[in-house]
């Protein structure tokens, strides 16, 4: 059981409230990722549920167990840092078993844990390496090792993928899917600004803004059925087009938002002037003016062959059209 | 090419000026302990006769064995303490918040602000009122407390550059904050502990003016003091003098040569990359 249930969490710094009545259930064994702009939130509550923070007021279980009081070692949770965080006096083998020793496991169940964690992670080669040699890529999977060999009930990642390259994002994000593969009873929450990393690896994503839940939903609900403009602002890329005022009201709502690829160019009621294109290889975004909605985005398949100011027409499926109310809400009717 | 030349010459030159400035009187120091007296004022630097009864007359003396054996109790007692004191103050303002955190740390730094003979004469007065005059524990005491600070704030600095995150995972894994001091903060900052501890031994080693306004009695006097008596205008010796430099210069040359690696990395190590 490593189910994790937060009810009314609160964490203020002094004056500044920084988590505002945080309520999540999360489910054992479920990937859940915690999404938002700078400053949001997200890792503040991830520290809290690791115990590095403490809550100001509310109650966070763990496995059914109130955990509020209870120390971070005594949780089941490990830990991987943005910063790889190993000790760099000690090489991998002591880094990754370091857990065992301060539990003073025998040196025998010390070696063969650290042995299957290294083998699960092609960390043999480098079991007596210091840390300052390896690699950024080498470095994070220690620090997953180092959190394997605990045996942890929940896994907690912060942005643990953000020091690495473009390339080796991919391959650990890659490894890190394969990894809850092999561990389906381990509940893991995962902190990430990157939302290619949020809609790859979760079950649920979790939207934070200015210290509150926006949303929790899957991947597709999200991307689908944003439940606020914050939301669909911040999912997708290149963002949804959010278009409010006399052009909106003409299509059911005080605010619309239309994803890119939504937008259909060459035919349709509308008139827009190319402004600005982007090859991207598989696709292109084309910039669009258009006299009332103002600047949108259209997102086309190849090449995009329109000159810049040609002038031309576009629409969009009705039934992609999301529409929000006066205070930023989901319609769900048009 | 020419002038990356020039000015790499220019510069090594400075360098040497600057190290004959340093070296020069230590080396000579060294040279008059081994050569004869009569040599010592009227011979040229290079020695043509040595001797090692300089170093075997001062030896002889009852009343400088007895300083030798002062000042390493008082030095290695005052470094240790040094030690002992500055880690987990350090520690503390480096790591924990708490209420007026920083004035004390500042109050620390002030007591640099004043030089030593500043506060000379309320140190005698003070160590008189307690009735620790002409005691080795008033002279712990007193360099103890000229050290300490900039021990302190040294060592805060180190720990300052220590990741959290690092503190962090280990009470993750399974210790108490103390424990990951002493298991993870601790062994990275070793040098800079070596260097802190280094310092208080060589400060108290050398220390004269307090000891001086301190210690009368020769039972309690230290090295800085038995040098000062060798300067005894009825049988004077320019060469047992110089032994006894030599002497007091040994156990901080032998300490920075044993540390030289550890001094030099807690004197320039400023990150710590994970």
């Amino acid at each position: 059981m490593s189910d994790i249930k937060v009810s009314n969490l609160r964490k203020s710094y002094g004056a500044v409230e920084v988590l505002r009545d945080i309520n999540l259930d999360i489910g054992s064994g479920e990937f859940v990722i915690f999404v938002g702009p700078s400053g949001c939130g997200k890792s503040t509550l991830l520290r809290c549920i690791s115990g590095l923070e403490s809550i100001t007021s509310g109650r966070l279980e763990i496995g059914g167990k109130v955990v509020n009081q209870v120390p971070p070692s005594k949780r089941g949770i490990a830990m991987v840092f943005q910063s790889y965080a190993l000790y760099p006096h000690m090489n991998v083998r002591d880094n990754m078993g370091y857990s065992l020793r301060l539990r003073r496991a025998s040196r025998a169940e010390t070696e063969a844990r650290v042995n299957e964690a290294a083998a699960k992670l092609q960390l043999q080669p480098y079991l007596d390496r210091f840390p300052r040699e390896l690699s950024g890529g080498q470095r994070q999977r220690v620090a997953i090792g180092r959190a394997i060999v605990r045996d942890p009930a929940v896994f907690l990642f912060d942005e643990p993928l953000s020091n690495l390259d473009a390339a080796l994002r991919v391959a650990t994000r890659l490894e890190i899917a394969a990894l809850k593969e092999t561990l389906p009873q381990t509940t893991m929450i995962y902190v990430t600004h990157d939302q290619v990393e949020a809609m790859t690896l979760a079950d649920r994503i979790v939207v934070l803004n200015a210290g509150r839940v926006e949303q929790v939903g899957t991947p597709e609900e999200l991307y689908e059925a944003p439940g606020s403009l914050f939301v669909a602002g911040f999912i997708g890329s290149p963002s949804m087009n959010i278009i409010s005022g006399a052009f909106a009201e003409g299509l059911g709502a005080p605010t619309i938002g239309i994803r890119p690829e939504d937008v259909i160019l060459g035919e349709g009621p509308y008139q827009g002037r190319v402004t600005h294109k982007e090859y991207l290889g598989a696709d292109s975004f084309v910039y669009l003016d258009e006299p009332v909605a103002g600047r949108l985005t259209a997102r086309v398949p190849g090449k995009a062959d329109y000159p810049d100011g040609t002038t031309m027409a576009f629409g969009f499926q009705p039934a992609k059209i999301h529409r929000f109310d006066a205070t930023g809400k989901r319609l769900t009717t048009a | 090419m020419t002038d990356n030349r020039l000015r790499d010459g220019l510069l090594d030159a400075v360098t040497l000026v600057a190290l004959i400035l340093v070296l020069l009187p230590i080396i000579w120091v060294f040279i008059a302990s081994i050569r004869p007296d009569a040599d010592i004022m009227t011979g040229g630097l290079i020695p043509t006769r040595f001797t090692v009864e300089h170093f075997l007359a001062i030896f002889a003396r009852s009343d400088f064995l007895v300083a030798l054996r002062n000042s390493l109790i008082v030095g290695v007692v005052v470094s240790i303490c040094t030690v002992l004191i500055a880690v987990p103050a350090s520690y503390s303002l480096s790591r924990f918040t708490y209420l007026g955190r920083d004035f004390m740390g500042f109050l620390i730094l002030a007591t640099q602000m004043l030089p030593a003979v500043a506060v000379l004469v309320p140190i005698v007065v003070l160590i008189r009122s307690l009735g620790l005059t002409n005691t080795l524990t008033a002279l712990t005491f007193t360099h103890l407390a000229l050290g300490l600070p900039i021990a302190v704030w040294m060592l805060k600095g180190y720990i300052d550059a220590v990741p959290r995150e690092l503190e962090e995972a280990s009470i993750i894994d399974g210790s108490t904050q103390l424990g990951a001091m002493f298991r993870i903060t601790l062994p990275l900052i070793r040098p800079a502990v070596i260097a802190v501890g280094t310092f208080a031994f060589v400060l108290s080693w050398g220390e004269f003016l307090l000891a001086l306004a301190l210690i009368s009695k020769t039972e309690v006097k230290t090295l800085p003091l038995a040098l000062q008596t060798l300067f005894d205008p009825y049988s004077f010796s320019w060469g047992e003098v110089m032994a006894g430099g030599v002497v007091i210069a040994v156990p901080t040359v032998v300490l920075f040569l044993l540390f030289r690696n550890q001094l030099v990395g807690g004197l320039t190590a400023g990150g710590i990359k994970g």
